[in-house]
């Protein structure tokens, strides 16, 4: 019996199907690809039909895999793209997004268990939607995250910080297609992920970590994509927004603020809106229409701003002045992968667990690529090279 | 001759010439060196026949073709006859087999797994430039000839095709291009053709094999 032979079938029909699905091909395309029946597909996927080596070999390269990345014994294979495919329709950038935040969350599993890492994750209870104003249930759920946390009512300036070391959710921020500004998922296998757009500022980008957060909570299970401007058209997603409002944006904290903040001043200014935006780190339109929700300020006050010229980031620059940091997440986003799947790649190839041909393909870089990161982390400048050796 | 390093038994450049003769097949991290040391077509003129390339190989390289390579393609290094696409026979694939199912410490990508399953049934040496590929063939297949870019490059039939001076621009090349990899018994001799000067400039040679020939100098 070969070694082929020897796996269990459902298993191997089971990857393929995954490999099948994620690489959108059809079953009559795949059968047509290695000359059998559809049936004789759909028998070899369900495991009832040993997939024979010559067979396998052609599926991998019509699905842009190799036999290896399809059989190797740490391989994580999960449906993440076919999932977000089914609730978004052939939507391009939708696609895009979910297949890269897949292929980053399976290589940092797949590394993680090679290198015997142990990722800790403290998540909080779900908290399903019930019937009733969803907007009253996601006040009190981001009030009862908060507290969980221990964050009072300080503002979070860095809620991806707070998401991957507090709860040990995996969050990449990723440049994706304008339209895109995040996508939750969860999967036994890889945990709760969350892809944000880094083309965003870092503002937006902190509603839409508070939106996805929003989905972790109440919809653990089902996957969403959040696209820009989209309309409040579900419960879910009213929910998701009002829980990113509350989360960031705490009413007391913003009362508080906003008493401090406008003290003495009768009118609602430009200058206020950035300095509470700011303060909050959220958008300037979120901050405004927070401050509509709460009446604070008359609703209509950020349309007013906006037929009046808007507020303009020269303006936030001029207020703000030296306090507006360089976007650390856009420059890392720069890179063909993130910082820490960087380090893992490399320490697998310096332990000599991976080859090229595996790594390249894992982390889907061009070899040159995986050679100039290999390079940057294992053959640095001795103050880069050198450490101490870890207490055990 | 011959010397073992972790398993491996490396085929030294001052082995009997009558071995490279036999002809090679190229696994992907060797084809990128080649063709970054700018020095293919007289490499593969000492050789006895076309650079072998599996299949799986060729594919590889010619989805990431836009990246591999700045001067050459592979559909053009067929067309000169410099290389020639093969498959695997029924035997091939049995080693195939071995290399790719297992865990990932122990199995290779199917270009690396092919490039080794061929050579093993033919009367080829297997050139591959990467070190879990090393460690696999020694470990397991003591008896399959592996060569590098690198011994290519320093044997006497190539130097005589490129001079002294060819010779040291395309390993120049092919390290600072290519990123390629030297093995560790032929790290001194590398950096010392170089000169310190532009051993430093390659960033794929190890730390220890830049800085120190810096000291030293």
């Amino acid at each position: 019996m070969t070694l082929l032979e020897q796996l269990p079938p459902h298993q191997v029909g089971e990857r393929l199907r995954l490999a099948r699905e994620t690489a959108n091909v059809t079953q009559a395309t795949a059968a047509q690809a290695i000359g059998v029946a559809r049936t004789t597909l759909v028998a070899i996927e369900q495991g009832q039909r040993k997939v024979r080596l010559h067979e396998i070999q052609r599926l991998a390269q019509l699905y842009h895999s190799s036999v290896n990345a399809l059989l190797r014994v740490e391989a994580v294979h999960v449906d993440l793209l076919p999932r977000f495919r089914r609730l978004t329709g052939n939507n391009e950038a939708a696609d895009q997004a979910s297949d890269l935040m897949a292929s980053l969350a399976m290589a940092d599993v797949e590394l993680e268990s090679l290198l015997g890492v142990q990722r800790v994750h403290n998540y909080p209870t779900e908290r399903p939607l019930l019937k009733g104003d969803v907007r009253m249930q996601a006040e009190h759920d981001a009030a009862e995250l908060r507290h969980w946390l221990g964050l009072g009512m300080a503002p979070i300036p860095n809620l991806v910080a707070v998401l991957e070391m507090e709860l040990g959710v995996r969050v990449y921020v990723r440049r994706l297609h304008a339209s895109i500004s995040g996508l939750f998922a969860y999967d036994a296998s890889i945990g709760a992920c969350i892809l944000l757009n880094a083309s965003h500022p870092r503002e937006r980008r902190n509603q839409s970590a508070g939106h996805e957060t929003a989905h972790f909570i109440a919809t653990r299970h089902r996957p969403e994509v959040l696209h820009s401007g989209a309309e409040e058209n579900s419960r879910e997603e009213r929910y998701a927004n009002a829980f990113a409002r509350a989360l960031l944006t705490p009413a007391r904290a913003v009362m508080k603020k906003f008493s401090d903040f406008i003290s003495g001043s009768d009118t609602l200014t430009r200058k206020h809106v950035i300095v509470l935006a700011h303060y909050f780190c959220v958008s300037r339109e979120a901050m405004v229409r927070r401050l509509e929700e709460l009446g604070l300020t008359k609703e209509g006050t950020w349309d007013w701003f906006c037929a009046n010229g808007g507020i303009t980031d020269e303006q936030a620059r001029l207020v703000l002045g030296d306090q507006v940091l360089p976007d650390g997440a856009k420059l890392e986003a720069e890179r063909p992968t993130t910082l820490r799947l960087n380090l893992l790649a490399a320490e697998a190839a310096r332990r000599g667990l991976l080859s090229e041909g595996q790594l390249a393909r894992l982390l889907r870089l061009d070899r040159l690529e995986l050679r100039a990161l290999l390079d940057a982390y294992n053959g640095e400048g001795p103050e880069v090279d050198n450490g101490v050796a870890r207490p055990s | 001759m011959r010397t073992t390093v972790k398993g491996l038994r490396w085929t030294m450049a001052s082995r009997d010439r009558a071995e490279l003769r036999r002809g090679v097949v190229a696994d992907a991290s060797a084809v990128i060196n080649l063709v970054a040391s700018g020095a293919v077509l007289k490499i593969s003129s000492v050789l006895p026949a076309p650079i072998r390339v599996v299949t799986a190989v060729a594919l590889e390289l010619e989805s990431g073709r836009s990246r591999w390579t700045t001067s050459a393609h592979l559909a053009d290094l067929a067309a000169a006859g410099i290389i020639e696409i093969v498959d695997l026979d029924d035997e091939a694939l049995r080693h195939f087999e071995a290399l790719v199912i297992g865990t990932a410490a122990e199995t290779l990508d199917d270009g690396e797994a092919a490039t080794i399953a061929y050579a093993l049934t033919s009367d080829l040496e297997a050139l591959i430039d990467e070190r879990k590929a090393w460690r696999i063939c020694g470990e397991r297949y003591a008896a399959l000839a592996v060569t590098t870019t690198v011994e290519l490059l320093l044997d006497p039939a190539t130097e005589a095709e490129l001079g002294p001076d060819g010779v040291v621009d395309a390993l120049f090349r092919a390290l600072s291009c290519g990123r390629m990899r030297v093995p560790p018994p032929q790290l001194e001799r590398v950096v010392r053709i170089l000169g310190t000067e532009r051993a430093a400039l390659c960033h794929s040679l190890p730390i220890h094999a830049r800085i120190g020939s810096a000291r030293r100098s």
